[in-house]
């Protein structure tokens, strides 16, 4: 009996022995103290569109620290996996653990926030306006499948014409107003407050001036909230931004204007500066720090506008998309520029297929 | 009838503005430099920055493009031009002209395309910022750093080529996620000739302190059961399967030279494997840059890291040592 226990022993002792030195170097170096799946994802960004676009909203909220997990989708899978690759490469210097990519969006699952960047860009001269059915056509695979694997996310519309896409978006999505948010003029008044601190010598950040409206050809300079340090530009030199002013400053409004037709033709594309710019929408959004943005969100109501359009406000941005609005104090003629804006932007949409 | 600018502002300093404390330059605009810059700017660990490269539309468009960003960014200065005169006073010279290596093309074959390139480059560098660590990354980077060197009559430790610093970066994220930790946590250095014969350094790899080959004396070694090697194989061919999918490289090398120039820059001592001359060590006796263990800060490479290394490493070195001033005593006007 006991000879039978002693080799019963010595055959349990040699399996364990043998399946230590079977073990992997994993599970001899690692002992897990959690079994089940890893904790979801808390803050995860989605771009659609790897373009150069989608690429430098990616790297800047990469370095910018914004996400614990980053999910990439396009159409051109060579190139969504190379570009996934080459990010999961960086990840030693990288503080977002979790890198995907996939065609299908079922990768995108449980996102805050979706940045849409996909769908043609502008050609050289080319206006914003003639890129919109070609857009509207990609529009209808995308917004769907984001919606139906993020419902509670916020989607941040990149892709030109902005104003009209953020609009198509908002219709194809189904969400609330206050979830569909377009880059818009955050970038145009991040131009003009380069421009206009540069002339002074100071920061773009210690300048303020706000361009509303559409995002393009008519967007709208206020020039009478121009300030730095509140003390009011207008109030210095009350021709500003007309054209009676000897000053011209009207000038820098419209090298805002044009820096998107001299970016293109000089390097064929823009990309970092509208990178940048959608970080700092998103931070906002992911911190849920009520910073004022100027985007586009739905007018409809405001202003004198009775169309359904998305221009860019000063918009109170937070975790759950835009929470208010900021009443501008707009002079007649300002208010006849928006509304000008929104019946160009109506006769676009009023005429799109298949929303 | 004064201007907005004289009623709004009264100045107090009458000096000149302040040279710049903090200036980094990239030569070239290509994909790896405009990665490097947007990293380098993201990280803010320069007041200025200036970009050099010869085709003059596609220079101004990024540049107009970074500045445009300006409110952003902690860098105040963005400048750009044909003409080093905009490079003066730099501190750290990050070199990624010339061209990329085309899909199938090995790093060698790149070699006297790009040292004519370096010819009308490194010179007007060191004109403009004697004083400069200059940071080479175009490839085949460990023979263009010597080429770098040579051109420069700059001292050794301020010519550092990024070597295997990417490489080593791909290596920890490739095993780490074998293990299901982060890269960060993971120590491996893959050293030597950045490319298809870098040398992963097996016997120091752990993490925490446990050494891996101790829970796996294989590892690293065609015997080995779990396949280790496989990783480091999958690194050397990690550029080449990327260029095949999109093209180029250019986030990864971008990251990982913010890392290199953090360092400088921030005079940190940081330990990274870096390109730098290697004649007089491991048996080496020409005139050679291979990657090892550098303490970078801001006199550029501070010291080396004395490896403990396997005869069968050394050897590949060595082998390396061999293959690199087999291509470089060829080179021409260097």
């Amino acid at each position: 009996m006991l000879i039978i226990w002693w080799y019963l022993y010595l055959t349990a002792r040699s399996i364990i022995e043998q399946s230590f030195k079977m073990a992997s170097v994993l599970q001899k170096l690692i002992t897990p103290l959690l079994s089940g799946p890893p904790e979801p994802s808390r803050n995860k960004v989605t771009v659609v569109g790897v373009g150069q676009v989608g690429m430098a909203c990616a790297v800047s909220i990469l370095l910018r620290e914004l996400a614990d997990e980053l999910a990439l989708v396009d159409v051109m899978e060579d190139k969504l996996k190379g570009e996934m690759m080459d990010l999961k490469h960086g990840s030693l210097f990288l503080r977002t653990p979790k890198i995907v990519a996939d065609k299908d969006y079922s990768v995108t699952v449980n996102s805050r926030i979706v940045v849409v960047t996909a769908g043609v860009r502008q050609q050289e001269g080319e206006s914003r306006l003639n890129l919109v059915q070609r857009n509207v056509n990609i529009f209808r695979h995308i917004i769907p499948q984001i919606v139906r694997y993020s419902p509670d996310c916020i989607i941040v519309v990149v892709s030109n014409p902005v104003d009209v896409l953020t609009y198509v978006t908002w219709k194809l999505s189904g969400l609330p107003k206050h979830r569909i948010i377009g880059s818009g003029t955050n970038l145009d008044s991040a131009r003009f407050r380069f421009l206009i601190a540069d002339k002074l010598g100071i920061h773009p950040s210690s300048f303020n001036g706000w361009i509303l409206g559409e995002h393009g050809d008519t967007s709208v300079p206020v020039w009478s909230g121009t300030n730095v340090a509140g003390v009011n530009l207008q109030t210095l030199n009350p021709d500003i931004g007309t054209n009676c002013d000897s000053e011209n400053w009207k000038e820098t409004h419209r090298m805002v204007v044009d820096s998107a037709y001299e970016v293109i033709r000089l390097k064929g594309y823009t990309n970092w500066a509208i990178g940048l710019s959608v970080a700092d929408l998103t931070e906002s959004l992911m911190r849920n720090m009520n910073r004022v943005h100027p985007v586009s969100t739905m007018v409809k109501g405001m202003y004198g506008i009775s169309d359904e359009v998305y221009l860019s406000l000063p918009c109170v941005l937070n975790s759950g998309g835009v929470a208010s609005v900021i009443n501008m104090t707009l002079t007649d003629e300002e208010v006849a520029q928006l509304q000008a804006s929104a019946s160009t932007l109506w006769d676009i949409q009023k005429d799109l297929q298949h929303l | 009838m004064s201007s907005v600018m004289q009623k709004l502002i009264s100045p107090q300093a009458c000096t000149a503005a302040e040279p710049p404390r903090n200036k980094v330059t990239v030569v070239g605009v290509g994909q790896v430099g405009m990665a490097c810059a947007i990293s380098i700017l993201l990280r803010d660990l320069c007041d200025e920055l200036a970009l050099v490269d010869v085709v003059v539309d596609r220079l101004q468009g990024e540049m107009l493009d970074l500045q445009h960003g300006s409110l952003f960014l902690k860098t105040s200065k963005i400048v750009a031009d044909k003409d080093y005169a905009v490079t003066a006073n730099s501190r750290v010279v990050v070199v990624t002209a010339g061209v990329r290596q085309q899909e199938g093309e090995s790093r060698l074959n790149l070699v006297q395309r790009n040292v004519n390139v370096f010819k009308s480059i490194v010179p007007q560098i060191v004109k403009y910022s004697p004083n400069c660590t200059i940071l080479v990354v175009s490839n085949p980077v460990d023979v263009l750093t010597y080429v770098t060197w040579k051109l420069s009559g700059l001292p050794k430790h301020r010519v550092i080529g990024s070597g295997t610093n990417l490489d080593s970066a791909r290596f920890r994220q490739m095993m780490a996620e074998r293990l299901g930790i982060h890269a960060s946590s993971f120590n491996g250095w893959v050293l030597g000739e950045h490319g298809d014969t870098s040398v992963p350094v097996w016997s120091g790899v752990n993490v925490a302190g446990v050494n891996l080959q101790k829970l796996n004396p294989e590892i690293g070694t065609d015997a080995d059961k779990e396949h280790w090697k496989a990783t480091h194989k999958a690194v050397v061919d990690s550029a080449y399967e990327v260029i095949r999918l999109k093209g180029y490289t250019n986030w990864a090398i971008g990251l990982s030279v913010a890392d290199l120039t953090e360092s400088i820059i921030m005079n940190m001592s940081r330990v990274h494997p870096v390109s730098t001359m290697v004649k007089g060590m491991f048996g080496i006796g020409e005139e050679v840059f291979l990657s090892l263990p550098c303490v970078l800060n801001g006199s550029g490479v501070n010291s080396v890291i004395n490896m403990t290394l396997t005869d069968s490493e050394v050897a590949q070195l060595k082998k390396s040592a061999d293959t690199l001033w087999g291509i470089q005593k060829d080179l021409k006007d260097v």
